[in-house]
């Protein structure tokens, strides 16, 4: 068959438009050719050149082994040869220069006909076609993306609920089977901690069979990966994939932190040993914030596995009130609300902007029920069905692709889905749509992430830590830069790990920036969206005497765990320096400007509590007051503008443990004054007594005020216990005393410390001193290493350095290895250093530091002469060596021994009066170097009348080696009488070591 | 003859509900049941002994409220908000009504509802139907799907008093 290429365009094109005939939502970006299992393993289509030869072509890079037929227009269907990948092949061919394309065979097909489950019509979700009077096409795209993949049995993902009927039809093909203990012989196989563990595990009754009792796990089970074209059910997101059950949540739904940490331990087993687990599926929640299980979930993220979490169904606002586990900051986590067959929101589903990632379907969802039912199926709504959609979107991701990690399966989620109005308060606006993920293409989000409380309260000089989400489709998309509203401050934005970025390139951009000042800042980012901040001042606290206020007071009313909005108030609340109009008052002795009463639990929690901005807590316990009775909390209003003063009062209130004590109760006060930023706590009756007598002083309750999430004051009820009549006055100050930061930097090994305490670091740290304050510093070296020297604010190259911070000011502290100088002589003599360290007779070594200069120095013993340096000093002449200290050196000095003879004699012994004679003295060196000495000065003994004619006095001589000098005195004896003449050599020290025999001259 | 928790067990595995803790409680100390239904005469006042029928979480019903099912229009109009699954006795009797108590739509597992007491009200010719709810403890993890617990019992023969009226109290609070 020959067709011309028109025609192949041609014939390309229906096939493209045939497959588009489908109606359903259209993602929000382009799709692109789609990834692996799309196509047929073996095979690739080549258009060749039209001269060139094809046959050499295919098999200069496939050899002989493949097949080849022409299809026409110069298009070839290429049977690769067995081993030969077609991405390799693809790789290869379109490198050679005859092939003018070369792509996979793709499968072309109509988009998959629905799967024939008897209940597939009703799963709306999955093809919303109005069958429930929804919106035709509100539903997550699945049919375009099963046409790129429908499932891998390798996929792995694990759901922590209440287990997973694995006996029901529709689960049985995709529920995991433990390949090392899968039986019933009671023994645990493959060392799990759990015997036969062939589905996953119980974590109830800690045995190997998590068994669904309640149906909720099976349920979400079903929507990840019911098989589908069973005849049995509904169809499952993923027709092929391997489910792992974990049971933590008991036969009524609910379970406990313990449980769900049991379980993310196993599953991290399971990972570490090779299973392909990629995500979990977590449709539970609503547990405090806890700190064991946030460390659960972050050693998941340290092993690449996923955690989808279900927003709640509390209808709130999870920035305002955090849902946990959705709510952890874990890069890993991808929380989920609830959207309708006609993508709007269910009254129910929570949300967030900053804290739930995107909606999918979650109102009437069909999907497995337990055996034994009725019904195969069963109907349920909750945001526990909108999770296992995304888990199941997670687990066709990394089937397309298996090279993705979570990184990118998690962003194309993210970027792949609709916008959608209803989901406008989530973190990208959009719902689920599978295909869209499959086939993204430059989609950009850009969202902000952290901090999550909205509005957010941050403390003056303290840190604060803001990320945003910026994606393009799987890849991180850039810096991002954020200004500070009002000023020309720029908070630049990074994905790179350091600091206070978890992960580097999850597209999660992060940094930190320090409010100085108090009031409301806003950060925005390049797409206008803001970040707001009001800065609070810290507070301290001060017993004071009573100052309880008496007041009878309107009652709130509350129940046992109710909480109550006071306001607007006759007068705007200061707290912190900051202006509030509303409070939230809880019956378990709380009250906050910022939060809902969600932590009005039955327990306290220490604070600063994460999940809270501002809390002002005058004794949160386990309080108990009582709708319609005088136990309860009681409001007034006292004084006149300006001075009014807020009274919140706890009058009689009982402990949760004590309901039936009605006499067991405390009261006490928090007073709050017009315009002022104090806060009075009054206590009037302190004691419980009776059962709960061991809560009296307020010993179990947390007493404080938090004015960020991470900062808080606290008062010590354990070590001083609150009386009757105690008044504490929470106050702000006037002002902060001002500080000065020090920063220290450090080049090389070494520390850097301050006193008075703050500084301690190695590369670099800094710290806030009172402005004024008298700082020393204390610089010292690691190991092998010295100080070098200060700079900046301290100079010098002693280790400590003391200043006066009056400004901020900074300091390096340069430490420089130290180097091995090891110096040996020969001969007798010395050899020193300069600088000192260096000391030695026949060898010595000292540690000096990198880079130095040192000057030896050698000095011979009497009797020896230097004779030369060796090694690093090799080539320096005279008595002195320089060195400089660039890697460890050996130096050796050589010294010696001399030898020396000296003569003296006269011209003439006997002469006449008048006459003159010549004394000469020749020194002769009897060693082969040459010797310098001093030779003289001449004396003389005797009674004649001399004069001299010539002679040095003294002569300095050097004699060669070997050699000798002669030094020549002429004298006149101008009367008669003898004269002994004499002379002195000393040696190159100056000790006289020949003195030469006198020579006697007699004149007549 | 069956006792009462004999013949809700055997409901259970008929309907393939499960039956929540506090009917496994009932099944194994059958007095409880008991020690709620023993009539006595509190002024004007009776109160009425009655029998778990079935129960579950997961009805259709938005609100809370009672209903007494003393006719089959009425078994009809019940058994539609109730999951397909739940087969009620159909032989009804209006001495011996079938009463129907909703939760309403809760927001998670973990709530139930049950019925403490019934008393008959002459003076406003009701039943006064005092229920328990159970909430979820506080810090503890739920799954997160809608609920709508429910309970119905049939009240024993007791005289000539027939109404149609139900009133919910809730004296004992949360439970």
């Amino acid at each position: 068959m020959t067709l011309r290429h028109s025609s192949l365009r041609a014939l390309l094109v229906a096939i493209l438009l045939a497959c588009s005939v489908r109606a359903e939502a259209t993602p929000a970006n382009t799709p692109q050719p789609v990834k692996s299992a799309a196509y047929v393993e073996g095979e690739v289509l080549l258009r060749l050149k039209p001269d060139a030869v094809a046959k050499r072509a295919v098999e200069a890079l496939s050899g002989t082994r493949a097949t080849m037929r022409h299809l026409g227009a110069g298009v070839h269907h290429v049977r690769l040869p067995k081993g030969v990948t077609v991405k390799h092949a693809l790789a290869s061919y379109r490198r050679h220069p005859d092939v003018l394309s070369a792509e996979p065979n793709y499968y072309r097909r109509f988009f998959s006909s629905p799967p024939t489950d008897p209940s597939f019509p009703l799963q709306w979700d999955l093809a919303n076609t109005g069958q429930t009077g929804g919106t035709p096409g509100a539903d997550i795209g699945i049919l375009r993306a099963w046409d790129v993949t429908t499932g891998d049995p390798n996929v792995v993902v694990a759901t922590i609920d209440t287990g997973i009927d694995y006996t029901t039809p529709d689960l049985v093909p995709n529920t995991w089977r433990n390949p090392l203990d899968c039986d019933t012989n009671r023994v645990d196989n493959d060392a799990d901690g759990v015997a036969d563990d062939c589905h996953g595990i119980n974590v109830l009754t800690h045995t190997g069979d998590p068994m669904d009792d309640h149906g909720h796990g099976t349920h979400v089970a079903g929507t990840i990966g019911a098989s589908a074209n069973n005849g049995v059910g509904t169809a499952g997101i993923a027709w092929r994939v391997g489910i792992v059950a974990c049971k933590f949540l008991d036969r009524d739904g609910m379970g406990t932190d313990s449980g769900a940490i049991a379980c993310l331990h196993y599953i991290a087993q399971l990972k570490d040993r090779g299973v392909n687990i990629i995500a979990t599926n977590n449709s539970w929640g609503g547990g405090a914030y806890s700190q064991a299980l946030r460390d659960a979930i972050q050693t998941h993220l340290d092993r690449g596995i996923l955690f989808v979490a279900a927003a709640g169904n509390s209808g709130s606002d999870n920035n305002r009130r955090p849902m946990y586990p959705c709510s952890y900051d874990l890069p890993n986590i991808l929380c989920v609300a609830a959207t309708d067959a006609s993508d709007a929101k269910p009254s129910w589903s929570s949300t967030g902007s900053r804290t739930v990632h995107l909606g999918a379907p979650g109102v009437a969802i069909t999907s497995t029920a337990l055996s034994g039912s009725a019904s195969p199926v069963v109907t349920w709504s909750g945001t526990s069905m909108a999770t296992p959609h995304v888990t199941g979107a997670v687990a066709l991701l990394q089937a397309q692709d298996p090279t993705r990690d979570w990184r990118a399966i998690k962003n194309l989620i993210l970027a792949g889905g609709n916008p959608i109005p209803s989901m406008s308060a989530t973190v990208t606006g959009r719902r689920l749509n599978v295909y869209g993920a499959m086939t993204c293409a430059n989609t950009e989000v850009l969202a902000p992430l952290s901090p999550q409380q909205t509005p957010y309260t941050a403390s003056l000089n303290h840190p604060v830590t803001i990320s945003v989400l910026h994606i393009a489709c799987d890849r991180p998309a850039g810096d991002v830069q954020l200004t500070v509203d009002g000023s020309s401050e720029v908070v630049t934005l990074h994905d790179d790990g350091n600091g206070p970025d978890q992960i580097a390139g999850d597209g999660i951009y992060t940094a930190t920036w320090t409010p100085t000042t108090t009031g409301t800042f806003t950060l925005t980012l390049p797409n206008s969206q803001i970040i707001s901040f009001q800065v609070l001042r810290p507070y301290s606290v001060t017993p004071v005497p009573s100052a309880w206020r008496t007041i009878t007071g309107s009652s709130l009313n509350l129940n046992s765990t109710g909480g109550s909005a006071y306001g607007p108030s006759r007068f705007s609340f200061t707290f912190g320096d900051g202006t509030f109009s509303t409070m939230t008052i809880g019956s378990n002795g709380t009250i906050s400007f910022t939060n809902d009463p969600y932590w009005l639990t039955e327990s306290n929690q220490p604070l600063p509590l994460p999940a809270a901005t501002t809390v002002i807590a005058p004794w949160w316990d386990a309080l108990r007051s009582t709708r319609g009775t005088t136990h309860n909390v009681y409001v007034q209003t006292l004084g006149a503008a300006p001075n009014r003063e807020l009274v919140v009062e706890w009058r009689d209130v009982q402990q949760q443990a004590c309901p039936d004590d009605t006499s067991a109760t405390v009261t006490f006060q928090a007073v709050f004054s017009e315009g002022k930023s104090d806060i009075l706590f009054n206590y009037g009756d302190t004691t419980f007594d009776g059962a709960c007598a061991v809560a009296n002083g307020g010993r179990s309750a947390t007493v404080g005020i938090q004015f960020s999430p991470d900062q808080a004051t606290l008062y010590n009820t354990t070590i001083t216990p609150l009386t009757n009549g105690l008044s504490l006055l929470w106050t702000t100050g006037s002002s902060p005393p001002p500080t000065a930061t020090l920063t220290a930097s450090v080049i090389g090994q070494g520390s850097v410390t301050s006193a008075p305490a703050g500084l301690a670091c190695g590369p670099t740290c800094s710290a806030a001193f009172p402005k004024g304050a008298s700082v020393t510093l204390t610089a010292t070296p690691a190991l092998s290493w010295t100080f070098g020297r200060w700079d900046g604010a301290c100079s010098g190259v002693s280790p400590g350095c003391s200043l006066t911070l009056n400004a901020n000011a900074s300091v390096t502290a340069t430490f420089v290895p130290l180097r091995t100088l090891t110096v040996s002589t020969t001969g007798s003599g010395t050899v020193t250093s300069s600088p000192t360290g260096i000391s030695c007779g026949p060898t010595c070594s000292a540690r000096i530091p990198q880079q130095s200069g040192v000057v030896l120095t050698a000095t011979p013993a009497t009797g020896w002469l230097f004779s030369a340096w060796g090694g690093a000093c090799k080539g320096s002449t005279g008595g002195t060596c320089t060195l400089s200290m660039d890697a460890d050196k050996s130096a050796t000095a050589t010294f010696v021994k001399y030898a020396l003879n000296a003569t003296l004699t006269a011209s003439s012994t006997a002469i006449s009066k008048g006459q003159g004679v010549t004394i000469t003295l020749t020194v002769a060196n009897q060693t082969t170097q040459a010797i310098t000495v001093t030779a003289g000065p001449m004396t003389t003994e005797g009674c004649v009348r001399l004069a001299q004619f010539y002679g040095p006095t003294p002569a300095l001589v050097s004699i060669p080696g070997m050699g000798s000098k002669s030094i020549q005195w002429r004298y006149q004896l101008q009367t008669a009488g003898s004269m002994a003449f004499s002379a002195y050599v000393t040696d190159p020290s100056g000790v006289a070591v020949l003195p030469p025999t006198a020579v006697t001259v007699t004149a007549r | 003859m069956l006792t009462p928790s004999q013949f809700i067990f055997i409901l259970f595995l008929a309907l393939g509900v499960p039956p929540s803790p506090a009917h496994l409680s009932a099944m194994t100390t059958p007095t409880v049941v008991a020690s709620a239904a023993t009539p006595h005469v509190t002024a004007t006042r009776v109160q009425r002994e009655f029998m778990l029928v079935a129960a579950g979480t997961e009805a259709s019903a938005v609100g809370r409220g009672c209903s007494i099912v003393s006719r089959l229009e009425d078994l009809a109009r019940i058994t539609g908000l109730l999951p397909g699954s739940v087969r009620l006795p159909t032989d009804i009797d209006p001495r011996s009504p079938l009463v129907a108590i909703f939760a309403g739509e809760r927001p998670t597992a973990g709530y139930s509802i049950s019925i403490r007491s019934v008393e008959e009200d002459p003076a406003t010719a009701s039943l006064l139907v005092d229920v328990a709810d159970t909430a979820p403890k506080p810090g503890a993890h739920a799954a997160q799907v809608m609920t709508s617990p429910w309970e119905i019992v049939r009240l024993k023969p007791n005289g000539d008093f027939q109404t149609t009226n139900c009133i919910l109290t809730t004296k004992g609070g949360l439970r």
